[in-house]
């Protein structure tokens, strides 16, 4: 494009991912020229929403398809790409220039497909829509203020969450109960359980003030038209106080209040729902996060307090593209960085890989230097997720209307070698999530589309193998599973499959980087956007602070 | 709604031109003025002010006057005409209520457009209007489930339909409290139904009054704040007794209150200052005839409530009398 030539931008950034279109929605509302790059033709990169034919073709071209390093396109060789950027007017106050070749980061890594569709389903199952990285949002919170905020919501729909399951270790699925009459209506607690439950959830939502400025509505923790009298409230405030005083084990702590084994398990889904593992949490972090949560639970008419947004990531990545382009970013599809322009070991500027130099004062995005004098690696840790993608024409998770999220935890054994389950030295637990959603395709056909995923990297397979076998066949014990048949295997067997897609997602650190060059990159948990919005904001302040001086 | 003040719209002519209204469509009700000009004032100040009961008197006299002209001048076009006639009448009432959704006046005008209908109209016509009124009840339910109108307007429609009360009124009232259970009139509705449902089934009454026991034990248990859930608590340890019979149904004996004492007691170790268990429990020693227990916890009660002090002592005294 000619108008890229001699173009300078206060901001690069590279990939339409969420953190990425986020920043580039804040940075051009805060009047920085921002240029938005993405090499896929479409919006989101690893977030994105695609229909599954365009899944498909994403898919064999990028990751099945054996040429895998992308080439620049411009055949410029390096040294003449040099000479011709210090003759141009923008590089000459530079003396010191350096050409440092880039290439972005595959995060998605051994890939394999099922695809039972048949030519006659493949006609209607092509529009199903699959989230690489589902999100789902508390009703209130960060994630909804940063959409508020950037006007993003203005081009978004939501729907409720409709169910948050639990999968307890007998692979009994139970329906936590989140509001109310979810308490009421349950048949699985006792009397006092109810009562103990409803007393935590009421108490740590007095620790938000903010709760009451919602009519308490059918559904949420106050009767309807409740006002909290003040002696109540004042009772609560100082059970709060009581309990920051003690500071125990979260353990301890909910033993001393009397917590039964089934509501521990119904607080841990929830706090996984919101992010927070068990492990690391501490007794004020609990209250602040249910507190959060019965204000989602009471701000809309949705019983569970989550949201999902009714086309995907992909659509909230788009939105805040849109709200970075009204106030003046450029997007370009298709064309990615191939150069970074350095003068001493801080970006000035890119080239891309249609020959386009860029002069700019950052640049954003999770880019592999290859810089052989400096020895720059950067790390691959050994973190990352195991991820299931599922179309299916039945649903798993009973009754499967609407979305019904799940979480779970499972022990597994560590250094311990598969076969021989006789010694189980360690145990630690990793986190299964998931989501199901019921999509209706036109007026005949509905889809299930169901996500699974898993964070421990050495048996996450086993694992997401081992939980689907309890819900398809509950009856079969844990140990009992066969490890003759792999989880492809077991997919093909599943009744009611059509298409199914295993991925590991990498976490990515970079342990260097380059002046000006800021990399922003989240978990690809479920509650990603609820949970580590901060990051992003911090590095939004860091680009605006380097931008100023 | 308890705390909850009813939102009324203000109207959108001042008070001045609207008394200047009024009192034009009161003149021409006086002068029997049936013409379709009076007709608009009439409508206009019902529309502001459904409270205004002369004018829907007014209403009421113009229905029957013109039921017995058509039936008299034109019979062929009578059931076209009617119905024309009692739809906009029904339309006026909904865009009173609508603004209005508790003015007794127009509730109680379409019981009467019920009741006439019923015995003008042919059956096929009026049970479409019965449907749509109980359709009508849930909907204003769905809006608001304290609503004690959409309630009554049930039971009276009911009534004058002639129906018996069956399954599907307890499915929905069962409905309802699932949905909200901090609800007194849903609980009072299924204290009307019950006793007319089971009244000549001793052994199943006895079975269901048990079932409700469970449920409200849920009830009182996930918010012991509610006192929704106590006056039906209350009522069921009574014996279930209906309003129409003095004597209760249900005979209730020493083991049905027993075991309701001990889930009190359940109930008190968790929440020891929830005062309608203490109150709840205070009235069940009394009939155990443990009154040193039942004067303490009155003591009790003293402290924690100190609002109601006066009716504690009340209840001390009375039962020192007695003894």
């Amino acid at each position: 494009m000619e108008e890229l030539k001699d173009a300078y931008f206060d901001v690069v950034v590279t990939k339409t991912g969420l953190p990425e279109s986020v920043l580039a929605a804040l940075l051009a509302s805060s009047g920085k020229s921002v240029l938005h790059l993405d090499s896929n033709p479409f919006y989101g990169s690893d977030w994105a929403t695609l229909s599954l034919g365009k899944l498909k073709n994403h898919f064999a071209s990028c990751y099945l398809s054996q040429n895998g390093a992308t080439k620049p396109r411009d055949t410029t060789t390096s040294t003449e790409l040099q000479q011709m950027i210090l003759q141009k007017e923008q590089f000459q106050q530079y003396n010191n220039i350096n050409i440092v070749p880039v290439e972005e980061i595959r995060t998605f890594s051994d890939v394999q497909i099922v695809d039972l569709c048949s030519a006659v389903e493949d006609e209607w199952l092509k529009s199903t829509l699959i989230d690489l990285t589902p999100q789902i949002i508390l009703a209130s919170g960060q994630a909804v203020d940063m959409l508020v905020r950037t006007q993003a919501s203005s081009h978004l729909e939501f729907r409720g969450v409709d169910q948050v399951l639990y999968l307890d270790s007998s692979g009994h699925t139970e329906r936590v109960p989140t509001s109310r009459n979810d308490i009421f209506r349950s048949t699985l607690l006792t009397p006092s359980e109810k009562r103990l439950f409803m007393k935590f959830l009421k108490t740590c939502a007095v620790y938000e003030p903010s709760l009451f400025q919602y009519e308490g509505r059918d559904g949420g923790l106050l009767s309807a038209g409740q006002v909290v009298s003040s002696n109540e409230e004042r009772g609560e405030k100082e059970q709060l106080q009581e309990w920051f005083a003690s500071v125990q084990s979260l353990d301890d702590w909910l033993d001393k209040l009397g917590f039964t084994d089934r509501l521990k398990q119904y607080l841990f889904a929830l706090l996984g729902c919101c992010g927070e593992r068990y492990e690391s949490c501490s007794v004020v972090h609990v209250v602040e996060r249910i507190s959060q949560y019965c204000c989602a639970v009471q701000r809309f008419r949705i019983s569970s307090g989550f949201l999902y947004c009714k086309y995907g990531t992909g659509d909230i990545c788009e939105a805040l593209c849109r709200r970075c382009a009204v106030h003046g970013g450029v997007y370009i599809l298709r064309r990615q960085v191939a150069y970074l322009i350095c003068d001493s070991l801080q970006v000035i500027g890119l080239v891309t890989d249609y020959g386009d130099v860029i002069r700019c004062s950052g640049v954003v995005g999770c880019l592999h230097y290859f810089m052989p004098t400096c020895q720059i690696e950067t790390t691959i840790n050994n973190k990352g997720m195991w991820r299931l993608y599922m179309i299916l024409d039945r649903p798993i998770l009973l009754p499967g209307k609407g979305v019904d999220v799940f979480t779970t935890s499972r022990s597994v054994p560590v250094h311990d070698n598969i076969a021989n389950e006789q010694s189980p030295s360690q145990q630690s637990t990793c986190w299964v999530q998931g989501i199901q959603i019921e999509q209706s395709i036109d007026s005949s056909h509905t889809a299930y589309v169901f996500y699974l995923f898993c964070d421990q990297v050495e048996h996450g397979k086993t694992i997401l193998k081992k939980t689907l076998e309890q819900w398809t066949n509950p009856t079969l014990e844990e140990n009992t599973s066969h490890y003759s048949i792999d989880l492809m295997s077991f997919l093909r067997q599943l009744p009611g499959l059509k298409y199914a897609m295993l991925l590991f997602h990498r976490d990515w650190e970079p342990s260097f980087s380059l002046g000006h060059h800021y990399c922003c990159s989240l978990t690809k948990d479920m509650h990603s956007m609820q949970s580590q919005l901060g990051k992003v904001y911090t590095c939004f302040e860091n680009i605006l602070g380097d931008l100023q001086t | 709604m308890h705390g909850v003040s009813s939102y009324v719209e203000p109207p959108e002519e001042d008070s001045t031109k609207f008394i200047s209204l009024a009192k034009d469509a009161l003149n021409r009700w006086k002068q029997q003025d049936f013409s379709s000009e009076a007709f608009s004032v009439v409508n206009r100040v019902l529309e502001l002010n459904p409270d205004e009961y002369t004018l829907w008197n007014y209403h009421k006299r113009f229905v029957v006057d013109k039921i017995e002209r058509v039936r008299q001048e034109d019979p062929s076009s009578f059931q076209e005409v009617i119905e024309q006639l009692f739809e906009s009448e029904f339309n006026l009432t909904q865009r009173a209520l609508y603004r209005h959704p508790k003015a007794y006046s127009a509730w109680q005008h379409r019981i009467f457009l019920l009741k006439v209908a019923k015995s003008s109209l042919p059956p096929t016509i009026y049970d479409n209007f019965f449907k749509r009124e109980l359709e009508i009840c849930a909907k204003l339910l769905d809006l608001d489930d304290r609503n004690f109108h959409g309630w009554a307007h049930r039971m009276r429609v009911g009534e004058i339909k002639g129906i018996q009360i069956t399954r599907e009124e307890l499915d929905f009232v069962t409905d309802r409290i699932y949905a909200n259970f901090s609800n007194y009139s849903a609980w009072h509705h299924r204290s009307r139904i019950l006793p007319v449902l089971f009244g000549d089934q001793p052994e199943e009454y006895n079975r269901v009054i048990q079932e409700d026991l469970e449920l409200v034990k849920q009830a009182i248990f996930t918010e012991p704040e509610d006192q929704s859930a106590w006056f039906y608590f209350g009522w069921l340890l009574r014996g279930a007794p209906s309003s129409h019979a003095p004597v209760s149904i249900l005979d209730v004996d020493n083991e049905m209150l027993k075991k309701e004492l001990s889930t009190l007691e359940e109930l008190l170790v968790l929440e020891p200052k929830c005062k309608y268990a203490l109150l709840m429990k205070f009235h069940l020693l009394y009939q155990f005839g443990e009154l040193g227990n039942a004067e303490a916890l009155l003591t009790q009660l003293q402290i924690l409530d100190p609002l109601r002090n006066g009716y504690y002592q009340h209840l001390k005294e009375k039962m020192r009398q007695k003894s």
